[in-house]
C-alpha cells in the first residue's frame, strides 16, 4: 500500500529471492517436524489398516493381516464411540467458550492494570499451570471431598447440599478442574499477544475519546484475534480429546464414568487394555477427523468475523 | 484399575525385592550349567523392577555372594511404566531384560508371547517354595513364571466396635452378613466396598472355588455364572441391597482413613503390606483392631485364603533362564532376606513365597495397632499357609477387567444386580475372544 | 534505521503525536484510568484467589509428615515438619532428587531454548513472507494439533531406537524443539508485532533478510519468545510420560518422573512417599517461579516502535 511497495514490484527476481529466503526460515522447523512428527504418525497410522488375530488358546502367537478399511467401518458403526463423542461435544460447547472468555477477560484486565501490579498477578495466575497434573488431582480431590473438603462445608452454610463426587455433579467437577488448569495458559498467550501490539495505537484512540471498554473491545480484541483463534483451537481439541479428568473421576463415580466414557478413553482402552492397537489407531484417525472438522468450523467462524 | 493391579503385584515385588546375600553358590553354578554351554565368565542378567528401596542392594549382595551370575537391577518408575517399557523393548526387538517383575497376570504374558516356558529350570527347586507360589507360576501345567508368593487375605475387625454392640466376629460369610445386619441399626457398616475396585468379588469367587476360565484341550471354558460365583455374589448382594456397607473411594484418602478410623466401619479384608499404612493413618483406632481368618463358605471342605499374584517372568529371548532361576532361588535364603533390609525403616520384607515365613512375621505386625500382636502375627502366617495362589484370569484379562470395573461400579451403586453384572462381563469376554480369534465355549 | 522507526508511527498516530521515546515507564498506554482501576483490581484479586487458593492445601501438606497428611485438617498446619521433609527429600535414595532437578534444568532449558529459536524463525517466515507451500505448512501445523499423543509413543520409540537417540539426553531435547503449537504462536505474534513497513524500510537501507530477522525481528518478538519459552519450559518440566518411555536409568530421570515413581510406590508396598512427593512438587515449582520472575521484563508492555532504536 505504501509508495515503496509499488516501486519494488517490477523487481521480480528480487522478490522471488526474498520469498525463498522467507521460506528458508521455516526449514529447521520443517526438517525436525518431518522426522519427529510426520514419520512416527505415518508409522502409527499404518496400523489402522491391519488386523491382528490369535488362534486356539491364544498362546501360539498372532498373525497380522491386511484389513483394508474394515477397522474404520467398525469404528463408524460403533455406538459406544459415538455416544462418547456426543458427550464431549456437548461438554465442549460449554467449557470452550467459558475458558476462552475467562482467559481473554483476564488478559485484558491484566493489560489494564498498573505494570507492577500486573507482574505480580501474572505469576499468581500462572501458578496452577505450573502445578503438575498428578498433584493438581490430589489438590482438587481434597477440595471436592464431601467429608473433609472445604467446598461442601461452605455451601452447607447456606443450607445447600453440594457433593462434587456424585454423578450429577461430575461434569461441573471436571469442568472446573479444566478451567482452573488452563486459565493461566490462555491468559499468558493472550496477554503476550497484547504486549506485542504497539501501544501507541491505544494512546491514539484514547485521545480520540474512546472509553476503556470500547478500546478493549474494538482495538485490543481484534489485535489478539489470531491468538484467540489458536487458544480456541487448542481448547476445542483438548476438550474433544478429554481424558485425564474423566479417568480421575472414574474412581469416584464408577457407575457413571465407564471405560468408554469419552472417545479418548475408549481409544486408550482399546490400545492398552483390550490390546487392539489396530482398531485404536483407526478410532484415533476418526477422532482426529471429527476434531479437525470442529476446528475448521471454529477457524472459519472466527476468521470470518475479522474480515 | 491401576490400584487393583498394583495390589496384586506385591508378591511379585517380594520376589525381586527381597535382598540377600551369599550362600547357595551351589545353586547358582548348577543353574549356570542348565544352559547348554558353560559360560567362561559370569553371566550378566538384567532385572527390571520398581523396588526403589532395596532392589539394587539385593542384587549387589547376590553379585558379591557368588561368581557365576551378575545381576544388573534396572529401576522402573512403576508397574505401569515397566509394562510400557517392556512392550516397547519387545516391539523394537532390542534391550529385552532377563527377569521382569510381574506387571500383569501370567496368562497375559503367555498370550502376548512375552514369557518363556521355564519348567525345566524351575522343577529342580520346587522345595524352596510354598504351594500357592508354585501354583501361581503355572499356566496349563507349565511354568511360565517364577514361583511367586501371593498375599494371603485376612480379616481385620475393629474389636472395640464389635464388643460395644456385643456382636460375634464372623467365621463364615453367612455370619458376616448377619453381623452386618446386627451392626447396621447402630449406624455401623460391616465393611467398605469401593466402587472402583471389584477385587473383593474376585477374591470371594476364588475362595468359593469358582473357575472363570479353564483350559479344556484346545479351547477356553468361560464361566462367570457358575454356582460358586453365584455363592460369592450372594454374600455381597444383601449387603448392598440392605445398605449395610459404605462406598468410600480409595481416591479420597483423608476421607477414607477418617472413616476407617471412626469406628463406623467394623471390618475389612486386607493383606500384610497394607498394615503399615493403616497403622500410620488410623490415629484414633490404633490398638482397637484384631486379626481373624477370612470368613469361610459354609460348605468349604478345608479353610482356604484368597490371594493372587502377578508372578515375575523370564522374557522370550533371554538366553540364561537358568541364571535367573539361580537368582530367584537365592532370594528365598535367610541371607537374601537379610540383605533386603530397608535402611530407612530397618525392616526386612515378608517372604511370601517360602514354605514357612513365620520367622519374619514380627516385622510385619505394626506397633500399637492390634489388640494382640502375637495373635495377629499368627493369623498372618496362617493366611499365608492357606493361600490358593492361582485364579485363572484367561487370555484377555486386560480387556475384561475394565468392563468388570464398570459393571461392579453399577452394581455397588444399586443400579443392577451382581448377577446381571457378571452376565454382562461374560458376554463381553465372549465377544472379545471372538474378535481375537481365540477358541472358547461358555458353560451354561 | 532512524527513519524506519518513525515511519509506522507516522502512519498510526496523528502527525502531531510523533514520538521518539516510548510512553513513560510508570503508566502504560494500555493502563485503565480512574474508577475502572478499582474494577480491574477487584477482578484480578478474585481470579487470583481462585487460582492460588487451592494451592494453599499443597503448601500446608508440604509441612506435614506422612502420619499427619491424611489425619489432620488439610487446610491448617499441624506439627511443622517442613524441614524434616526437605531433608528426607534431598537424602532419599542417596539424594537422587538433586540429580533429577539438574537433569530437568538441562532438558527443559536446552529444549526450550532450541524450540524458541526454531519456532520464532518459522513463525516469522510464515507470517511475514508469501511463498509457495506456506498454506501447506500452516495446514500441517494445524493438522498436527489433532494427533492424539498416545498414537505417537510406540512408533516414536521404534524410530528413536533406530536413530540411536533412545536413552540419551537428545531424546529429551530434540523432539520437543519442533513443536508446531509454538510455531503457530510465533506466527500470530509476528503478525502483530513486526510491521511490514519496518522490514521494507530496513530493506531500503540495504539490510538482507537474515540480518533483518536477527537484528530487528528477534527484538520485536521478545514477548513472543518469552511466552513460547516459558510455556514449553513449564510443560517440559512437568512431563513424565515421554521420559518414562525414552530414558532407562534412574540417574537420567527428570524430576517429575521421579516424583511419579515415588507416588506409585505407595500403591503397592509398605512404603508411602506421598508427603515426600508433595514437598518435592512444591520445591520443583520454585525454579519455574524464579524463571517467571526473572523473565518479567520481556512482558513489559510497550514494545513500542521507538524502542527499536
Amino acid at each position: 500500500m505504501s509508495v515503496r511497495a509499488q516501486r519494488s514490484r517490477p523487481l521480480f527476481g528480487w522478490r522471488t529471492m526474498q520469498s525463498l529466503k522467507g521460506a528458508s526460515f521455516t526449514l529447521p522447523f520443517l526438517a525436525g517436524f518431518a522426522l519427529f512428527v510426520i514419520v512416527p504418525v505415518l508409522m502409527g497410522v499404518r496400523e489402522s489398516v491391519y488386523t491382528t488375530q490369535s488362534s486356539g488358546l491364544g498362546f501360539g502367537g498372532q498373525t497380522v493381516e491386511f484389513a483394508g478399511l474394515r477397522n474404520f467401518a467398525k469404528g463408524l458403526a460403533d455406538g459406544a464411540f459415538w455416544t462418547g463423542m456426543f458427550r464431549v461435544l456437548l461438554y465442549a460447547i460449554v467449557v470452550v467458550p467459558l475458558t476462552q472468555a475467562l482467559g481473554l477477560g483476564l488478559a485484558l484486565v491484566l493489560d489494564a492494570a498498573r505494570r507492577r501490579t500486573a507482574a505480580r498477578f501474572r505469576i499468581a495466575l500462572l501458578l496452577p499451570y505450573m502445578v503438575p497434573g498428578i498433584v493438581a488431582a490430589m489438590i482438587w480431590i481434597y477440595q471436592y471431598s464431601p467429608t473433609v473438603g472445604p467446598i461442601t462445608g461452605f455451601f452447607a452454610l447456606f443450607g445447600l447440599d453440594v457433593n462434587f463426587f456424585t454423578s450429577s455433579m461430575v461434569w461441573v467437577s471436571m469442568g472446573n478442574l479444566a478451567v482452573w488448569s488452563a486459565l493461566g495458559f490462555t491468559m499468558l498467550i493472550l496477554y503476550g499477544a497484547l504486549q506485542s501490539v504497539p501501544h501507541e495505537i491505544f494512546e491514539a484512540a484514547r485521545i480520540d475519546g474512546a472509553s476503556e471498554l470500547r478500546i478493549a473491545w474494538s482495538i485490543k480484541v481484534p489485535f489478539v484475534r489470531g491468538s484467540l483463534v489458536l487458544t480456541s483451537l487448542l481448547s476445542i481439541i483438548g476438550t474433544l480429546q478429554l481424558f485425564d479428568q474423566p479417568v480421575l473421576f472414574r474412581a469416584v463415580t464408577p457407575e457413571t464414568i465407564t471405560r468408554d466414557f469419552t472417545p479418548a478413553m475408549m481409544i486408550y482402552d482399546q490400545a492398552f487394555q483390550v490390546g487392539n492397537l489396530n482398531y485404536a489407531t483407526a478410532l484415533s484417525v476418526i477422532l482426529a477427523v471429527v476434531v479437525g472438522i470442529a476446528s475448521a468450523i471454529i477457524y472459519r467462524f472466527m476468521n470470518k468475523e475479522e474480515s | 484399575m491401576i490400584r487393583s493391579r498394583a495390589r496384586w503385584a506385591t508378591a511379585g515385588l517380594a520376589v525381586t525385592a527381597l535382598a540377600g546375600l551369599s550362600a547357595c553358590s551351589a545353586d547358582a553354578s548348577s543353574a549356570g550349567a542348565a544352559g547348554d554351554t558353560e559360560p567362561a565368565g559370569p553371566v550378566t542378567i538384567e532385572v527390571w523392577g520398581w523396588n526403589a528401596e532395596t532392589g539394587e542392594q539385593t542384587a549387589e549382595a547376590f553379585n558379591a555372594a557368588q561368581d557365576d551370575v551378575t545381576v544388573k537391577y534396572v529401576l522402573q518408575a512403576s508397574n505401569v511404566a515397566t509394562q510400557t517399557n517392556f512392550r516397547n523393548a519387545t516391539e523394537a526387538g532390542s534391550g529385552v531384560p532377563c527377569l521382569v517383575q510381574g506387571f500383569a497376570p501370567l496368562t497375559t504374558m503367555v498370550v502376548n508371547g512375552w514369557a518363556q516356558d521355564i519348567t525345566e529350570q524351575v522343577e529342580g527347586s520346587v522345595d524352596l517354595y510354598n504351594e500357592g507360589a508354585l501354583a501361581a507360576a503355572q499356566v496349563d501345567g507349565r511354568y511360565y513364571g517364577l514361583p511367586s508368593g501371593s498375599d494371603g487375605q485376612f480379616l481385620i475387625v475393629n474389636q472395640k466396635t464389635f464388643d460395644k454392640y456385643d456382636v460375634e466376629v464372623p467365621a463364615t460369610w453367612d455370619e458376616f452378613v448377619e453381623a452386618g445386619r446386627e451392626l447396621g441399626p447402630h449406624g455401623v457398616d460391616i465393611t467398605n466396598l469401593a466402587g472402583e475396585d471389584p477385587s473383593i468379588l474376585m477374591n470371594l469367587a476364588q475362595q468359593a472355588g469358582a473357575e472363570w476360565f479353564a483350559i479344556e484341550g484346545d479351547q477356553w471354558v468361560v464361566n462367570f455364572t457358575d454356582e460358586k460365583t453365584v455363592a460369592a455374589a450372594d454374600v455381597l448382594q444383601p449387603l448392598i441391597d440392605e445398605d449395610l456397607v459404605s462406598n468410600q473411594t480409595f481416591m479420597d484418602k483423608p476421607a477414607l482413613y477418617k472413616y476407617f478410623d471412626s469406628g463406623k466401619m467394623a471390618s475389612t479384608t486386607t493383606q500384610w503390606w497394607s498394615l503399615t499404612g493403616l497403622q500410620t493413618n488410623l490415629a484414633d483406632s490404633g490398638g482397637d483392631w484384631s486379626a481373624h481368618p477370612v470368613p469361610q463358605f459354609a460348605d468349604a471342605t478345608a479353610p482356604v485364603t484368597p490371594g493372587r499374584t502377578l508372578p515375575s517372568f523370564v522374557p522370550e529371548g533371554c538366553e540364561n533362564p537358568g541364571a535367573v532361576v539361580a537368582y530367584t532361588d537365592w532370594l528365598t535364603t535367610p541371607e537374601a532376606i537379610e540383605a533386603g533390609r530397608n535402611a530407612e525403616t530397618g525392616a526386612v520384607s515378608f517372604p511370601v513365597q517360602v514354605p514357612d515365613a513365620s520367622d519374619y512375621v514380627d516385622a510385619v505386625v505394626p506397633e500399637d495397632f492390634f489388640v494382640d500382636d502375637k495373635a495377629a502375627g499368627e493369623q498372618i502366617v496362617t493366611a499365608q499357609d492357606r493361600v490358593i495362589g492361582k485364579f485363572e484370569l484367561g487370555p484377555n484379562y486386560d480387556a475384561w477387567f475394565p468392563e468388570l470395573q464398570d459393571q461392579w461400579g453399577k452394581a455397588v451403586a444399586g443400579d443392577i444386580t451382581l448377577q446381571e453384572a457378571l452376565t454382562a462381563v461374560q458376554e463381553f469376554v465372549a465377544a472379545d475372544l471372538d474378535d481375537k480369534g481365540i477358541s472358547y465355549t461358555v458353560t451354561e | 534505521m532512524s527513519h524506519a522507526t518513525l515511519e509506522p508511527a507516522t502512519r498510526q498516530n496523528p502527525p502531531a503525536r510523533r514520538r521518539r521515546r516510548p510512553v513513560p515507564e510508570t503508566r502504560s498506554a494500555a493502563e485503565a484510568r480512574g474508577s475502572s482501576r478499582w474494577v480491574v483490581l477487584g477482578v484480578l484479586v478474585a481470579l487470583s484467589l481462585y487460582a492460588v487458593g487451592p494451592l494453599w492445601w499443597l503448601l500446608v501438606a508440604a509441612t506435614k509428615n506422612q502420619r499427619e497428611l491424611y489425619t489432620t485438617n488439610g487446610l491448617w498446619f499441624a506439627q511443622l515438619d517442613l524441614w524434616a521433609n526437605l531433608s528426607s527429600l534431598f537424602t532419599y535414595q542417596d539424594g537422587i532428587f538433586t540429580r533429577w532437578l539438574w537433569n530437568t534444568v538441562l532438558y527443559s532449558g536446552l529444549g526450550s531454548l532450541g524450540l524458541t529459536l526454531v519456532a520464532l524463525a518459522a513463525g516469522y517466515g510464515i507470517a511475514k513472507y508469501r511463498y509457495r507451500g506456506r498454506g501447506l505448512t500452516m495446514g500441517l501445523i494445524i493438522a498436527s494439533f489433532l494427533i492424539p499423543g498416545s498414537l505417537m509413543i510406540v512408533p516414536s520409540f521404534v524410530l528413536f531406537v533406530q536413530l540411536g537417540l533412545y536413552d540419551t539426553i537428545w531424546a529429551m531435547i530434540l523432539p520437543g524443539m519442533f513443536g508446531s503449537f509454538s510455531v503457530y504462536l510465533a506466527k500470530v505474534y509476528a503478525e502483530g508485532a513486526v510491521p511490514t513497513e519496518l522490514m521494507e524500510a530496513a530493506r531500503i537501507d540495504g539490510a538482507g533478510e537474515y540480518r533483518i530477522f536477527f537484528s530487528m525481528g528477534l527484538r520485536l518478538l521478545t514477548t513472543a519468545g518469552a511466552t513460547i519459552f516459558l510455556l514449553h519450559f513449564v510443560a517440559s518440566w512437568n512431563a513424565f510420560m515421554w521420559p518414562l518411555v525414552f530414558l532407562k536409568g534412574v540417574e537420567k530421570w527428570p524430576v517429575m518422573l521421579g516424583l511419579y515413581s515415588w507416588l506409585q510406590r505407595g500403591t503397592d508396598s509398605t512404603v508411602d512417599l506421598t508427603s515426600l512427593v508433595l514437598t518435592g512438587s512444591l520445591v520443583s515449582t520454585i525454579p519455574m517461579v524464579v524463571l517467571m520472575i526473572s523473565m518479567q521484563r520481556y512482558w513489559r508492555s510497550g514494545v513500542t516502535l521507538g524502542s527499536l532504536k
